[in-house]
C-alpha cells in the first residue's frame, strides 16, 4: 500500500515538474524576458528584438523595418526603427524602462519649435519637458544618419501624446517629431529569417 | 497532445511569419521598380517597353499580395491551433 501511494506522489511530482518547464518555454529555463504580462508566448514576435528586414504589420499596412538607431544613456537602451510601406513611413520606438513604452512617430524636420521652456504648445498641445540629455547611438539599415555617434535630445509629453528634438551632431539642427503612444498588442511582427 | 506536438505548432507559425516578412519585401521591391520604370517611361522620348516592363512587375506585385493575403489567412489559423495546444498543455 505504502509503495503504491509513494508512486501517486512520484507520478504528480514529475507531472507538476513537466508543466512548469512547459510554462518556462522550450529551454526550460525561461529564455528572454517576455513581452508583457498579457503576451508571454514568443512566437508573436519581440518587438524588443525587431531590426532590419523584419516586417511589421500596423494600421493595416505591411511596414518593413528599413533602418535601426539603438541608443544607449547611461547603460539605458531602447531603439527607434524607421518603418516604410509604400509612400507611408514611421519611426517606432521601443523603450522598456518601468514597463515597455511602444511610441509612432511622425517627424517634421525644420520646425520652428526649438527645445528649452519646461512647456511647449504645438498644434493646440501642451507638453510638458520629461527628459532631456545625450546618447550613444548606433545606426543599422537606412536611417539618414552616420553610423554612429552623440545625439542630444529632448523629450516632451501630454499624456499619450509626446514630443521630441533630437540633434545629431552639434552643427546639426533640431529635428522635431511628434507621436503617439500605443499597444504593442496592436502591432504584428514577422520577422525576417535568421533570429 | 504532446508537448512536442505544441512545439512543432509553433515552429510552423514561425516559419510562417518569416515567409510572410520574405513576401512582403518581395512585393515591396516589385512595387518599388514598377513606380521606378513607369516614371522613366513617362519621361519625353522614353523607350515604350519601359511601360510594358513596369506593368510585369505591378502584376507581380499583385500576384506577390494574394500570395500574402493568403499566408495571413493561413498564419491566424495556426495561431489559433498554437492556442488551443497550449490550453491542452496548461491543462485548461
Amino acid at each position: 500500500m505504502l509503495i503504491f501511494v509513494l508512486l501517486i506522489v512520484a507520478g504528480i511530482v514529475v507531472f507538476m515538474r513537466g508543466r512548469d518547464r512547459v510554462a518556462a518555454g522550450p529551454d526550460g529555463g525561461g529564455g528572454a524576458p517576455s513581452l508583457g504580462a498579457s503576451r508571454a508566448e514568443p512566437t508573436a514576435g519581440d518587438i524588443r528584438a525587431l531590426k532590419p528586414g523584419d516586417v511589421v504589420n500596423y494600421d493595416g499596412g505591411d511596414f518593413i523595418v528599413e533602418g535601426t538607431l539603438r541608443l544607449e544613456q547611461d547603460g539605458f537602451r531602447w531603439a527607434e526603427h524607421r518603418i516604410v510601406d509604400g509612400e507611408r513611413s514611421h519611426w517606432l520606438s521601443v523603450e522598456d524602462d518601468e514597463g515597455l513604452e511602444v511610441v509612432v512617430w511622425e517627424r517634421t524636420r525644420g520646425g520652428s519649435l526649438e527645445p528649452g521652456p519646461t512647456s511647449l504648445e504645438h498644434q493646440g498641445v501642451t507638453y510638458e519637458l520629461d527628459e532631456r540629455g545625450h546618447a550613444n547611438f548606433t545606426a543599422e539599415g537606412s536611417t539618414a544618419t552616420a553610423g554612429g555617434g552623440r545625439v542630444e535630445f529632448a523629450d516632451y509629453e501630454a499624456g499619450e501624446r509626446r514630443l521630441s528634438f533630437e540633434r545629431y551632431g552639434d552643427e546639426a539642427g533640431w529635428e522635431m517629431g511628434t507621436g503617439q503612444v500605443i499597444s504593442e498588442h496592436i502591432l504584428d511582427i514577422y520577422p525576417s529569417r535568421g533570429t | 497532445m504532446s508537448s512536442a506536438g505544441l512545439s512543432e505548432a509553433e515552429a510552423t507559425e514561425r516559419t510562417l511569419r518569416e515567409q510572410l516578412a520574405d513576401l512582403v519585401r518581395a512585393r515591396s521591391r516589385a512595387e518599388r521598380e514598377a513606380r521606378r520604370l513607369a516614371d522613366r517611361g513617362s519621361l519625353a522620348g522614353a523607350d515604350a517597353s519601359l511601360e510594358e516592363i513596369a506593368g510585369r512587375y505591378r502584376a507581380q506585385a499583385g500576384r506577390l499580395g494574394e500570395e500574402v493575403d493568403g499566408l495571413r489567412t493561413s498564419l491566424r489559423e495556426q495561431e489559433a491551433r498554437v492556442e488551443h495546444l497550449r490550453a491542452e498543455a496548461s491543462g485548461a
